[in-house]
């Protein structure tokens, strides 16, 4: 534990660079980054640097922690991926070190994934690529029993990673690899996937009680309509020709969305005319458009909450307006310093509060096994694991 | 879905196969050393049943129309007569054994043919010699038939 201050809402900071000399005290500041279809990133700052580690700290394992609670934890798991020390002569020494501030970039486990590969896959499932990629890296793995199958994925000067998150993308998942742990999901099925929620509160919501917790709403910045900053919300048309030369079509839905409340217009239909090798691929590639863009977006600065992942569900609550209610986590980051922690979370929705949360089949999220640091100081899952969920 | 950086890319054709049209290449400049793909039979066709394809270790150019390569394309500009010469070879092979088979056949028949004729020709002149006796005979007859009316008439006594 590294900082800790006499505040009960103060979290429980713990910091380990492996095989590498660490003053821990001298770090001044921490972030965790976790975002859908990113590695997650971590910052250490440090005020005062020991010289040495400039060069010993690059490479080295990395894990940080950030625990509110019993179970109410965020962890990272990574490496150091660059450092940046700042050296000023006029402002002497700090804690006896010439490096004034440095900051240590770290980027999650997943980042072995990033070597550019070239090869293709033939008649390859989801599940298929995505347990041959976890066995690759001897990470775990949790995905969707989808049946489609792709005649071919090409790997051209792409990476591992760069491969998994385009063509889970591509007919409509969301990746994240959280610790050693690679998780894809369908962002539509959030609500039955289970993953941590929890009620961001404004003001209002809290009912004027202004008692610290976790989740209280500080800031909320939103962007709402059909122009967003990854362009515009449609519906969708597509066209494309199959393998036998057949012109096929597909269509998006408007019973295709969240399900958290009433959706919201989408203004306007989109033609796209793609290669297809089938109609189910069309119908794929159609119905994962809209998984990606949604008219409604916010950055919510919180009082530090570690559990929100990227697919959890959280609901603002309230602003006393139609856009109350249930959000998707796109991206959290958590910011601690020795006097604050603080959360940004990237949310988003295509619903306003007009009927009741859609329930839809699917199945709940299954804790994997944490990870551990085999002999060539890499991390890995600690356990075989693959849930291969309806 | 995305297209190719580069319209067309050299491949080594590790398999082709003339009777079923399979081509198998490598494009090292696109997917690495180790992957094969598929080369589509669009705009291919095979001729009295043989396909052209390019003989194995030889290098083509291909294409594809997505960076998927969904579907990869031989860039074939004309026919390559030494590639095809394989395939019509072997059909004047076999053309050529049934003339052969045919002519001998015919030499056979026109053989058989002209002693038939010759037979033919002693036959008639068979029925010919035979056709002048009946007629002598006849003939003779008639006369055998007067002498006979003659006797019952006295005409000798």
């Amino acid at each position: 534990m590294i900082f800790k201050s006499s505040h009960p809402g103060s979290p429980d900071v713990s910091v380990v660079i492996s095989g590498a000399t660490v003053d821990y005290t001298t770090i001044s500041s921490l972030t965790i980054d976790v975002h859908e279809n990113m590695h997650d990133m971590a910052t250490i700052t440090f005020s005062g640097f020991v010289p040495v580690g400039i060069t010993d700290y690059v490479g080295a394992p990395v894990f940080i922690s950030i625990k509110v609670a019993a179970e109410r934890t965020i962890d990272f798991y990574g490496y150091i991926s660059f450092i940046e020390p700042k050296m000023e002569t006029r402002k002497g020494l700090i804690n006896n070190s010439p490096v004034q501030t440095a900051v240590a970039t770290c980027m999650g486990s997943s980042y072995d994934m990033v070597y550019p590969k070239y090869k293709t896959w033939e008649n390859i499932t989801l599940v298929q690529l995505v347990s041959q990629i976890a066995e690759t890296y001897g990470y775990s793995y949790a995905v969707p029993n989808d049946t489609f199958v792709w005649k071919r994925l090409a790997q051209t000067g792409t990476s591992d990673w760069e491969l998994l998150t385009s063509a889970c993308k591509s007919i409509g998942y969301n990746v994240t690899a959280s610790g050693t742990h690679i998780h894809v999901y369908d962002p539509y099925k959030a609500v039955p996937r289970q993953l941590p929620y929890v009620e961001l509160l404004t003001v209002r919501g809290a009912y004027g009680d202004l008692k610290y917790a976790p989740g209280r709403i500080m800031e909320f910045n939103g962007l709402f309509g059909n122009t967003t900053l990854e362009g515009n919300v449609y519906n969708y048309n597509y066209v494309g020709i199959d393998s036998s030369g057949t012109v096929v079509r597909s269509s998006t839905e408007d019973a295709d969305f969240t399900g958290f409340g009433e959706l919201a217009a989408r203004k306007g239909v989109a033609e796209v005319s793609t290669n297809v090798t089938s109609l189910e691929m069309l119908n794929k590639l159609s119905k994962a458009s809209t998984k990606h863009n949604y008219p409604y977006n916010a950055t919510a600065l919180v009082t530090g909450v570690p559990d929100p992942v990227p697919g959890s569900v959280v609901k603002v609550d309230n602003f006393n307006s139609n856009f109350d209610g249930y959000w998707l986590v796109r991206g959290a980051r958590h910011t601690v310093t020795r006097s604050n922690y603080v959360t940004e979370l990237t949310i988003a929705t295509d619903s306003t509060t007009g009927k009741n949360i859609e329930s839809k089949p699917g199945a709940a999220f299954n804790p994997p096994p944490p990870p551990v640091l085999n002999k060539d100081n890499v991390w890995v899952s600690s356990l075989d694991f693959g849930d291969v969920y309806a | 879905m995305s297209m190719l950086k580069n319209p067309v890319y050299r491949a080594i054709v590790v398999y082709s196969d003339t009777s079923t049209g399979v081509i198998k290449v490598r494009i090292p400049a696109l997917t690495g050393a180790d992957s094969v793909v598929d080369v589509s039979y669009v705009g291919r066709t095979a001729y009295n049943g043989v396909w052209l394809v390019p003989s194995i270790g030889s290098q083509v150019v291909v294409t594809a129309d997505d960076a998927n390569l969904t579907n990869v394309f031989w860039l074939q500009v004309s026919p390559d007569p030494a590639t095809s010469l394989t395939g019509i070879q072997s059909q004047i092979d076999t053309l050529s054994s049934d003339l052969s088979y045919v002519s001998s056949n015919l030499a056979t028949i026109t053989s058989m043919s002209a002693s038939n004729r010759l037979k033919i020709t002693s036959v008639e002149n068979t029925v010919a010699t035979s056709s002048s006796d009946i007629t002598s005979l006849t003939t003779r007859i008639a006369e055998l038939e007067s002498f006979k009316d003659a006797s019952f008439l006295g005409v000798f006594r």
